[in-house]
């Protein structure tokens, strides 16, 4: 993120913070898409990822007087608000959810043939996904998905940097793992 | 080992994610482990690739309404002073306690400014397609009781579920803080506005909007004022307004249109009935009515050829021409069209038309959609689908074959379409040109960079350009590859980043103006055409300079029927977009040029529909415009050789094919200009690879559930395979997309058939008997109960 949409989020941020519910909402059209895309991936259905957003940023209001971030860049503390919401998701649900379609690849460089089947690989792929450990699958999705660095990652999930880098690396290893056991074939 | 496979997992993931290495480089760098690197970093890629999700429209805009309900709650606890919901207070107590930062204070609500009209954009600005569901799929629903009045059919009513009630009511049904009871929350720069159930909020959305007073004379409205009954609104072009009520009911006012607010008591449930009458008295509106089942309220929008639509809980459309017809469109709920003694009632995918002096038809299924023409006449082919016309269909723009439509119509019996409205969104894709380079020559034909460029009649020249200077053409190849230009932009010394733009002049000043909501400066130098008045729509030309200002070098009256947009600048967002502070749509056909981010320079064009919005044609990377370097867009009429446009294009090594290109297909050409006049091919790819020649949406009722996977419907033949019906039943009312590829081929795209209406069904209970006690079936086939029964219902 550039130096000047951080110096934005920081004057919203604190026009936020003494009750301008205005500043608020501009940070919350700002980054709803993000924290929907990333928690549909964690919870992979849109119902559950619409609730979960919709927690997400009525915390995050309610934090900013009692804990309001410090340090923290707005977007890194959204995103950790996000990612505590999903484990409080996971702690709390029993039953598994299925997997939801993930819609369809937007593409001007495949055929339709070249796009039905990245959309199955796509959903074999969430599949894995959802098979790995909870914190492996969160570095993946910090990582490659919502493209955070891995300084940012390790803020997110309130780890060392090098912790990260040993997740990230372990859990690429699991997933390579399941992607095997399931004959997804990496020449396709 | 792990650990150090770790880091450099680590360390090239994050150099191919900056662009530093690329994957291969990377294997390089550690060939001893470059089995494991592989496989890894394969994985890495696939993740990557993962489609980007969004949420729902209808969850955006329903979860802002919450969380702002929520927030007002929440805020309850706070002083009188600082709950209020105005702006003022709050910054005042700021700026007092953070003086040393007022100034960058400032500037932030300066941009925020910008993000709330954005914000309010949104609601008013998005891109039409089929309607949201109306209600959750339930097995079974009670019938509500219902009350028989003279003059208004009642019919029963549906139970409606969380997702029916559009937001607007769940906004007013919140609990509002002590002295906030009459208050509204409009998120302007300004008090909040005091309203009740006799007074309107009517706020600009873009454009100008002017209320009339008791003395008759008409008041521009400068962003939002209050309205109640007896007084007129009305919107010039490119405009548009909302008019919300006391109930949370929310009136759209589209461009050129006005009404007369006749009756305005919107009073909440808990205060009585809501009455709303008003009369469409030019234009078109849009309605969201909040639901009231109390047997008492009304809404009401009528038009003066004695047309008259109530609706108790519902969105719908109303469009009067004055002299021809009126017509009611719903997309959610139901609405009761009566004229000439005659109603009907219209349920959502449904239109119904009064003509004039003629009663209500009766409703048939609706469709619309956007596609290319490809016949035009009594009879239009329109996104590879035939339309019949009428002597009610409007056609705007006057669309010719090529061209890019938006179409509204209706569905015969047989299935047959018969176009309502056919509005002009595009011109035809022609043989347009960029290029830069040196002028060599100039005279009836110029040279730049070796090139020879025809001028035509209309060709515009910027001011001072000489030999030796280096410009931009843009234009047009005409047969046998002449080049003609269309504009002629000097580079060097150039001011700024170039614009051009068509709008509304909203206000006019000695230094600057506001066009279309984008300010304008004025120095000296700018040339300002004839006699321009507020409300004119105009063509403004200029440079953004480095400080952000858009300074015009020349205004003057538009004359074109679709007005266009151009200009140059750094993304700021992509969802939506917003380039150099201006917001604007994309459609299916818009061309994006590949891997543009945010912070890119791009150069944008588009054009600006009747009602304001601005929908890009092209966004391309500014660093795809070289010299010598021509991006066109053109027919294949040989692959190879290549020929575009009868242009020969020479293949080399380097040309890049993207997809499948067949004779025939429009395709995007970049191609470099040789000193001897040849043309390099550098790239070519299809021009709308997935949009084809359009997409339409039919609204029509499920006939047949042939299996768990199956459907049939009124309006098209065949089969129609979902991935699952879900809770779609038969007489369920349901929008298909329907799109027609390149090669003719017409699809129904399974996955986005979404149920816009479901009948209400009755309960049979163990008794056998369907009706609660105290009551009967009317003749009409409605319920009726006693009151002592009702109160026990509800």
């Amino acid at each position: 993120m550039d130096i000047k949409q951080q110096i934005e989020d920081t004057q919203l941020l604190a026009q936020a913070q003494t009750g301008n519910k205005e500043a608020f909402g501009h940070l919350y059209e700002k980054y709803l898409d993000d924290i929907y895309h990333y928690l549909f991936y964690r919870v992979s259905n849109r119902q559950d990822a619409e609730d979960l957003t919709e927690k997400v940023f009525l915390k995050a209001w309610r934090a900013l007087a009692k804990h309001p971030p410090q340090q923290l860049p707005f977007r890194l503390w959204i995103y950790r608000i996000a990612h505590n919401t999903a484990i409080d998701y996971y702690r709390t649900r029993k039953e598994s959810v299925e997997l939801e379609q993930i819609g369809h690849v937007q593409s001007e460089h495949l055929k339709p043939e070249q796009i039905v089947t990245q959309n199955e690989r796509n959903q074999s792929l969430l599949a894995a996904l959802k098979g790995l450990k909870e914190e492996h699958q969160e570095v993946l999705l910090c990582r490659f998905v919502v493209e955070l660095t891995h300084s940012e990652t390790a803020a997110v999930m309130e780890r060392s940097e090098g912790a990260v880098r040993i997740l990230q690396y372990r859990a690429l290893e699991a997933l390579r793992k399941i992607l095997l056991l399931r004959g997804i074939n990496k020449n396709d | 080992m792990t650990e150090d496979l770790a880091q450099i997992i680590a360390e090239c993931t994050e150099a191919v994610q900056t662009g530093r290495l690329t994957i291969d480089e990377c294997l390089a760098k550690y060939p001893e482990y470059q089995a494991e690197l592989t496989d890894l970093l394969l994985m890495v890629t696939q993740v990557r690739v993962l489609p980007r999700v969004y949420p729902s429209s209808e969850f955006r805009q329903q979860a802002r309404g919450r969380l702002l309900d929520q927030l007002e709650a929440e805020s309850a606890d706070v002083s009188e002073e600082t709950a209020a919901v105005g702006w003022l207070p709050l910054l005042r107590s700021w700026w007092q306690q953070n003086p040393q930062t007022a100034t960058a204070g400032a500037i932030a609500l300066f941009v925020g400014l910008f993000a709330i009209f954005i914000w309010q954009g949104l609601k008013a600005g998005e891109s039409e397609g089929p309607a949201q569901v109306v209600a959750e799929v339930t097995e079974t629903v009670t019938m509500a009781p219902t009350t028989e009045e003279e003059g208004v059919v009642s019919e029963p009513e549906e139970v409606p579920t969380a997702t029916a009630v559009p937001a607007s009511t769940e906004i007013a049904a919140a609990p509002l803080p002590p002295g906030y009871e009459n208050s509204i929350f409009i998120p302007m720069l300004s008090d909040s506005l005091k309203l009740d159930a006799q007074t309107a909020a009517v706020e600009v959305v873009q454009g100008v909007v002017e209320v009339q007073q008791a003395d008759g004379q008409w008041t521009a409205v400068t962003n939002i004022a209050s309205a109640s009954q007896g007084q007129h609104i009305r919107t010039k072009p490119f405009s548009s307004a909302t008019i919300r009520f006391f109930d949370g009911s929310i009136a759209t006012l589209g461009p050129d249109s006005e009404l007369s607010l006749d009756t305005v008591d919107a009073q909440r449930p808990d205060n009585g009935f809501r009455t709303v009458v008003m009369t469409q008295l030019a234009g078109e509106s849009d309605h969201e009515v909040a639901f009231r089942n109390d047997g008492g309220s009304l809404y009401e929008v009528k038009t003066p050829d004695e047309g008259s639509g109530i609706a108790r809980g519902t969105k719908f459309k109303v469009i009067f021409k004055p002299g021809k017809l009126s017509r009611y469109i719903v997309t959610e709920g139901k609405v009761d069209v009566s004229g000439k003694g005659s109603t009907v009632s219209v349920i959502a995918g449904q239109v119904t038309v009064l003509p004039i002096g003629v009663a209500p038809i009766a409703p048939v299924y609706s469709v619309s959609g956007e596609g290319e023409v490809t016949a035009a006449g009594a009879t239009w082919t329109i996104a590879g689908q035939t339309f019949l016309t009428d002597e009610y269909t409007i056609i705007v723009g006057n669309p010719q074959v090529g061209d890019l439509v938006h179409v509204d119509g209706h569905l015969l019996a047989d299935g047959s379409r018969v176009a309502d409205r056919i509005v002009l969104i595009r011109r035809a894709v022609v043989n347009e040109f960029s290029l830069s380079g040196e002028v060599e020559e100039m005279g009836a034909a110029w040279v730049v960079a070796g090139q020879t460029i025809v001028i035509g009649n209309q060709t515009v020249i910027g001011d001072g350009i000489a030999a030796g200077d280096t410009v931009r053409v843009d234009g047009v190849i005409l047969a046998e590859g002449i080049l003609q230009a269309r504009v002629i932009t000097q580079l060097e010394d150039s001011l700024g980043l170039p614009f051009q733009f068509s709008g509304l002049a909203q206000t006019i000043g000695a230094d600057s103006w506001v066009i279309s909501g984008q300010t304008i400066s004025m120095n000296a130098d700018t040339a300002v055409d004839g006699d321009i008045a507020v409300g004119d729509v105009v063509s403004v030309r200029g440079w953004i300079l480095e400080d952000g200002r858009w300074l015009a070098t020349e205004i003057h009256l538009e004359e074109e029927t679709l007005p266009s947009f151009e200009f140059t600048g750094s993304v700021q967002s992509m969802a939506p977009w917003r380039v150099a502070g201006v917001t604007f749509d994309t459609r299916p056909w818009t061309i994006i040029g590949p891997q543009i981010s945010a912070g890119d320079r791009v150069h944008v064009r588009g054009i600006i529909l009747n009602d304001g919005t601005k929908v890009a044609e092209s966004i391309t990377l500014l660093s795809d415009i070289e010299p010598n370097v021509v991006t066109f867009i053109g027919v294949v009429s040989s692959a190879n050789p290549w020929v575009v446009n009868g242009l020969p294009l020479m293949s080399n090594g380097s040309t890049v094919v993207v997809g499948e290109i067949t004779i025939g297909l429009p395709v995007v050409v970049k191609a470099q200009l040789q000193p001897d006049g040849s043309w390099i091919l550098v790239s070519i790819r299809p021009l709308y690879p997935e949009f084809g020649l359009g997409c339409l949406y039919l609204n029509t009722p499920v006939t047949t559930i042939v299996n768990n996977t199956t459907i049939q419907v009124r309006h098209w033949q065949g089969n129609i395979s979902l991935d699952s019906i879900g809770n779609i039943g038969i007489n369920h009312v349901v929008s298909l997309p329907l799109c027609t590829g390149w090669n003719g081929t017409t699809i129904i795209i399974g996955s986005g058939i979404i149920v816009i209406y479901q009948p209400v069904v009755i309960i049979i209970d163990d008794g056998g008997n369907p009706l609660p006690p105290g009551c009967k079936i009317t003749k009409k086939g409605n319920i009726k109960c006693s009151k002592k029964s009702r109160k026990k219902s509800s």
